[in-house]
């Protein structure tokens, strides 16, 4: 009869009360029933045996005796910053990466806005650059199609460049250091390469650049000269949301540094 | 038939009371005590747990260093539970920590390098030994393929002997989520270890 049953009933095995089984996690009665079904039932009795092979592989893995103490030292406990951590006291360890961060994008912004200001900045130096390269012989093409782009170049490097620093401290020691030499860095040299070229010899480059500088280009050069004027408010706009944000930026990173120094002088045993 | 747990070597649970309520207070010396109680079984479960002994080592010393910064947070009730719960959030971020190091793999190393010891044991001959490496190292990676909670409920259970209701409340779930974890995490091994050599 019991046989008959088994070929005619297949049964698909109750895998967590037969691994619980194995734990002694059932109250008598269900061990009981289990016990008596498995014993009719290759499937069950199967998979039975696979779980309680599991579990003694599992417990026959040694023990290993730790080769050195876990004891803990003042050190290990006083020291400032713990490595599990919730992500509020993380931004809290930030704050000074983010202090100095927001201090250079500060600084930055500031110097390139005064070099602005002054006319002796990029816009100056492109429409000089757009001049004589109308007049000039040694201006090449590159160079002045660089020029006509420049502007546009920078505004558009400057801004998102802060607005990453000031979201991401982890690259503050990199790219702080890439942002107030931008200006003066990538940028400029083209540029000034070109003015000097100019002015170093009339004859360099010869009379078949002159003859390059068809109608086509001159329109390229008013362009840029009309862009750069243009540009001008645009970047002022940049310039001054970009200080601003660098200044909360810096006095959020100053508040929380004090709020953290508070902290842990609180937090010390 | 309940296996006997491995864990439970009788320590006197007076002192371990009393070294707590210190701990609880501040006191380091006592919480020391605390680590020479536990630290072999919070060693051993990071070990099964991160399948290294060195990256083993670095979550034990972080979560006993956890365990004291926030004692605070101890309310009362069983401290091996408390304690283990601190052991696999730091196995967790060990084993995060690695994954970010890309010289290292999450796997278990080629068997041979980086071996846990096996512990002393006179009595089986040098081939006895070589096939219990075999299966270990062979055991031990299956382990690190099944999810955390799985494993980590597996090895509670099975390795060190802890009651259902024990992983429960270390692991914050109910007993019917600790009984399916664990018959998942068994099923999972079974399929993924072969059959001979195990018996």
């Amino acid at each position: 009869m019991k046989l008959l049953g088994f070929l005619s009933h297949p049964h698909k095995p109750d895998i967590g009360a037969l691994s619980a089984l194995v734990d002694g996690a059932l109250d008598a009665a269900a061990v009981q029933a289990l016990e008596s079904h498995t014993s009719g039932c290759a499937a069950c009795a199967t998979e039975l045996d696979g779980l309680r092979r599991v579990k003694a592989m599992l417990a026959a893995l040694p023990q290993v005796e730790p080769t050195r103490s876990f004891r803990l030292r003042r050190s290990d406990v006083e020291a400032p910053a713990p490595r599990v951590s919730s992500s509020a006291s993380g931004l809290l360890r930030a704050m000074p990466a983010l202090a100095a961060v927001a201090a250079a994008v500060f600084v930055g912004t500031l110097a390139t806005d005064f070099s602005t200001r002054d006319g002796g900045g990029r816009q100056a130096t492109a429409r000089v650059t757009a001049d004589s390269a109308a007049e000039s012989l040694s201006m090449d093409d590159r160079a002045l199609e660089f020029g006509a782009d420049q502007d546009a170049t920078i505004a558009n490097s400057e801004a998102p460049a802060a607005g990453a620093l000031v979201g991401t401290p982890a690259d503050a020691d990199g790219a702080a250091g890439a942002v107030a030499p931008q200006p003066g860095g990538a940028a400029e040299p083209p540029v000034q390469d070109a003015f000097e070229g100019e002015e170093d010899g009339a004859g360099v480059g010869g009379s078949d650049n002159a003859t390059r500088l068809d109608t086509k280009q001159m329109d390229t050069i008013e362009a840029a000269r009309a862009q750069t004027s243009d540009d001008d408010d645009g970047n002022r706009s940049a310039f001054l949301a970009v200080e601003v944000i660098a200044g909360v930026v810096l006095a959020a990173a100053a508040a929380g540094f004090v709020v953290n120094r508070r902290k842990t002088r609180e937090g010390q045993v | 038939m309940v296996t006997p747990s491995r864990d439970a070597s009788p320590a006197p649970a007076d002192d371990e009371a009393a070294h707590l309520r210190r701990a609880l207070a501040g006191d380091l010396d006592a919480f020391n005590r605390l680590v020479e109680l536990h630290q072999r079984s919070v060693f051993n479960l990071c070990l099964r747990m991160v399948g290294t002994p060195a990256s083993a080592e670095d979550a034990c010393q972080e979560a006993f260093i956890a365990a004291f910064r926030n004692i605070a947070s101890f309310r009362g009730g069983n401290f091996r539970p408390w304690l283990m719960r601190i052991a696999a959030n730091a196995c967790t971020d060990e084993l995060r920590r690695r994954a970010r190091r890309p010289a290292l793999s999450l796997d278990a190393p080629p068997p041979g390098s980086d071996e846990p010891p096996d512990v002393a044991d006179a009595t089986p001959g040098p081939e006895t030994q070589a096939l219990r490496s075999e299966q270990a190292a062979a055991v031990q990676a299956a382990l690190l393929r099944l999810p955390h909670d799985q494993r980590l409920a597996v090895v509670m259970c099975d390795m060190q002997g802890y009651a259902y209701e024990e992983i429960a409340e270390a692991t914050r779930v109910s007993l019917g989520t600790v009984k399916s974890r664990i018959a998942r995490g068994r099923e999972k091994l079974r399929a993924l270890l072969p059959a001979e050599g195990n018996k």
